[in-house]
């Protein structure tokens, strides 16, 4: 009898867990501790071959030892970074030298281009860093540094054939836009260890899901309203996926493509959780209704509460755009959603009761 | 349209919509529903529900 408990008991522990712990997934604050992300503007004046400033420095601090993802880009304002080979060379006016420099004054990582919107991984050490963007409407002045700083006389020159120099315009006054992104690249062990909860996950679900169809028991007026609520459901799937392609399309929401798609779903599921909750045909007549909706309360919660430190660390926003921890804020609203139909529902049962009793 | 042979009959045994949806095996709500008129049931739930209350079909679910 005992042995026959363990296995629903160990089912439940691991549901449980992965209920509470798999929403921190969707941040990435799970994998990365440390992420920081800037932009900015700087107007720069060519006149005369001659670059105003030549120089600009940006300090920077990095506050535990790692392997960093370093985003970083410039290019002329207005452009798009993920259409970045839409810009053409004639609209720069001249070449940007980018270093990174630790705090003894060792160059640790450099590159050079009119424009450009890239990444590179490195490993700093918690500290002081100076980043510098050096500025070369000149070849030869670019070459002399270039044999000083980033490579040997002979690659200087075909650095300076490279990137392109006399392609660039003339004399102008231009705003350039700055992207620096930084953070820790979550280990290989930890994705590998993430991936193993959430296949463990999956797979005590299905069982748990498969014995749980043995212990259903919808009578047939609940069986017609779940089926009406499934229709519900996946139309309105269909149509939210439409919508979310057609914003996706069109630009018109900062959200990352492949997110929009995925929070697509939850209307549909919002939409079949709201009519069979208020048709009484969500609850089975074996379920325990009170302990589902303190499983949903818990998911709804932990979600939450994801996303507010999402939001606080400020992992909300990447590159402009609405991160994965969005996902979680709309988690928590199918959740809030589950709870207000419950509660008015109850609402709605109570005060048909006492008509009933006055008739 | 409301079954008020339904209510009636149940009524008359002292009987709750619970303790009728759990004698048939269906949820309080849908004893609810057939009582109010919203659902009309198959014939086996109206035949499990005339057995529970000891009526005929005709008795409770034919229209006059």
């Amino acid at each position: 009898m005992k042995n026959k408990k363990i296995v629903p008991v160990c089912i439940m522990i691991i549901l449980i867990l992965g209920i509470v712990v798999l929403p921190f997934g969707f941040s990435k604050g799970a994998l990365n501790n440390n992420y920081s992300s800037s932009e900015w503007s700087a107007e720069i004046t060519v006149k005369d071959g001659v670059v105003t400033p030549e120089k600009r420095v940006l300090d920077f601090t990095i506050d535990k030892d790692g392997v960093y993802k370093i985003g970083y880009g410039w290019m002329p304002e207005g452009s798009d970074k993920n259409k970045i080979a839409d810009i053409s060379i004639s609209d720069v006016h001249f070449e940007t030298v980018w270093q990174i420099f630790d705090s003894s004054g060792k160059q640790i990582f450099s590159t050079c281009a009119g424009y450009i919107y890239a990444d590179t991984v490195i490993e700093l050490k918690a500290g002081q860093y100076r980043s510098e963007y050096t500025y070369f409407t000149d070849r030869d002045s670019f070459i002399e540094f270039a044999k000083e700083n980033l490579c040997a006389a002979r690659g200087a020159e075909q650095l300076a054939e490279d990137v392109g120099f006399g392609q660039y315009g003339g004399d102008a006054r231009i705003n350039m836009h700055y992207y620096m992104n930084r953070e820790t690249e979550g280990s290989d062990t930890l994705v590998s260890v993430w991936i193993l909860l959430i296949i463990l996950f999956l797979i005590t679900l299905v069982i748990f899901l498969s014995s749980k169809k043995d212990r259903e028991n919808f009578d047939e007026r609940q069986v017609q309203e779940r089926g009406r609520a499934y229709g519900l459901g996946f139309f309105t799937i269909m149509g939210s996926l439409f919508l979310a392609i057609a914003l996706d399309i069109l630009g018109l929401v900062p959200v990352q493509g492949y997110i929009l798609c995925a929070a697509a779903v939850f209307p549909g599921l919002m939409v079949f959780l709201a009519y069979s909750i208020w048709h009484e045909a969500y609850f089975s007549l074996k379920d325990k209704e009170s302990g589902l909706l303190v499983m949903f309360g818990v998911i709804g919660a932990v979600n939450l509460i994801v996303a507010i430190i999402a939001i606080l660390d400020g992992r909300m926003w990447e590159n402009g755009k609405l991160g994965f921890p969005i996902l979680n804020v709309v988690c928590a609203v199918m959740f809030i959603e589950v709870f207000t139909v419950v509660l008015l529902k109850k609402l709605s049962i109570s005060k048909e009761s006492d008509e009933d009793d006055e008739d | 349209m409301k079954n008020l042979k339904l209510k009636a009959a149940r009524a008359g045994l002292d009987m709750s919509q619970q303790e009728l949806a759990d004698k048939v095996g269906v949820s309080r709500q849908t004893i609810n529903a057939i009582e109010k008129g919203d659902y009309n049931p198959t014939i086996n739930l109206c035949r499990a529900i005339c057995k529970a209350l000891g009526k005929t079909l005709d008795e409770l679910f034919w229209e006059e």
